[in-house]
């Protein structure tokens, strides 16, 4: 397939995307990247919900996985950029590291509250349907793999998304045309 | 666990009689269903904001763009790049 994408470099990532793919078992999805930051307080929840880093390194697609140490002792990194009181500390720890990096880089997150504020400040959140749509447009996956991640992902992973934006999703990328 | 056996857990726990239940049960699914059938229309173009904003409240009509908002421009984002 011929595309204007490309693969790009680095993004920092929450515990929801990593979670949900896996859910699925299409965390590959996440080699449209070729390295995954996530602070400490991420690495934590994954490894709480049987995700520890060692175990997922090696199936992203190629992608490498970076845990980043939070810069105080607390790990409470985040708290001031203001305005987070919607925020877990994970999120927070994800928002510190994006501001580190001026929000350059893409921060991928299903948490709504995450991506508010990284839209505030001009970044750009990404969440498991655009990679799962990157992925195709990279040509990594076939256009029937992307159906069914899609349909797996709001029905069977933990995203909980109800039936009228399944449909909303499933019509956006109806006529995306196949590899 | 059974629909049935669920029923008489809610009336164990609750004290409420089966037929009590039932009907706040239909009430709340009916609810639900609702809910889902105005954010359908108006995801599909087929409902107004007003409309939404007057069957759901200001809350849920803000949560609903947000959401629309961001899936449009995750699969924005997948198809064009950054």
């Amino acid at each position: 397939m011929s595309s204007g994408a490309s693969r790009v470099s680095k993004a920092l990532s929450d515990t929801g995307p990593i979670l949900h793919l896996h859910e699925i078992e299409r965390l590959d999805a996440l080699g449209v990247f070729t390295q995954i930051e996530v602070p400490a307080r991420v690495a934590l929840e994954l490894e709480r919900l049987g995700l520890p880093p060692a175990a997922i390194r090696g199936r992203l697609g190629g992608a490498e996985l970076v845990v980043t140490a939070p810069r105080t002792e607390q790990g409470d990194e985040g708290d001031e950029i203001g305005e987070n009181g919607l925020l877990q500390p994970a999120d927070r720890q994800v928002l510190a590291l994006a501001s580190r990096s001026r929000f350059r880089l893409p921060v991928l997150t299903d948490d709504l509250a995450l991506r508010r504020r990284v839209e505030q400040e001009s970044g750009v959140a990404v969440g498991s349907v655009g990679l799962l749509v990157r992925s195709f447009k990279l040509g990594r996956c076939r256009r029937s793999d992307l159906d069914q991640a899609v349909e797996a992902l709001m029905s069977r992973s933990s995203l909980h998304m109800s039936r009228p934006f399944r449909r909303y999703v499933l019509e956006l990328i109806r006529d995306l045309a196949d590899r | 666990m059974t629909l049935t056996e669920k029923l008489s857990y809610l009336v164990s726990q609750r004290g409420e009689d089966e037929a009590t239940l039932l009907a706040r049960a239909v009430d709340t699914g009916v609810e639900t269903l609702y809910r889902e059938a105005v954010i359908e229309a108006y995801l599909a173009g087929r409902c107004s904001r007003e409309a939404l904003l007057q069957e759901l409240g200001p809350a849920i009509a803000a949560e609903v763009d947000q959401q629309r908002e961001a899936l449009r421009r995750d699969v924005e984002w997948g198809l064009s790049g950054v």
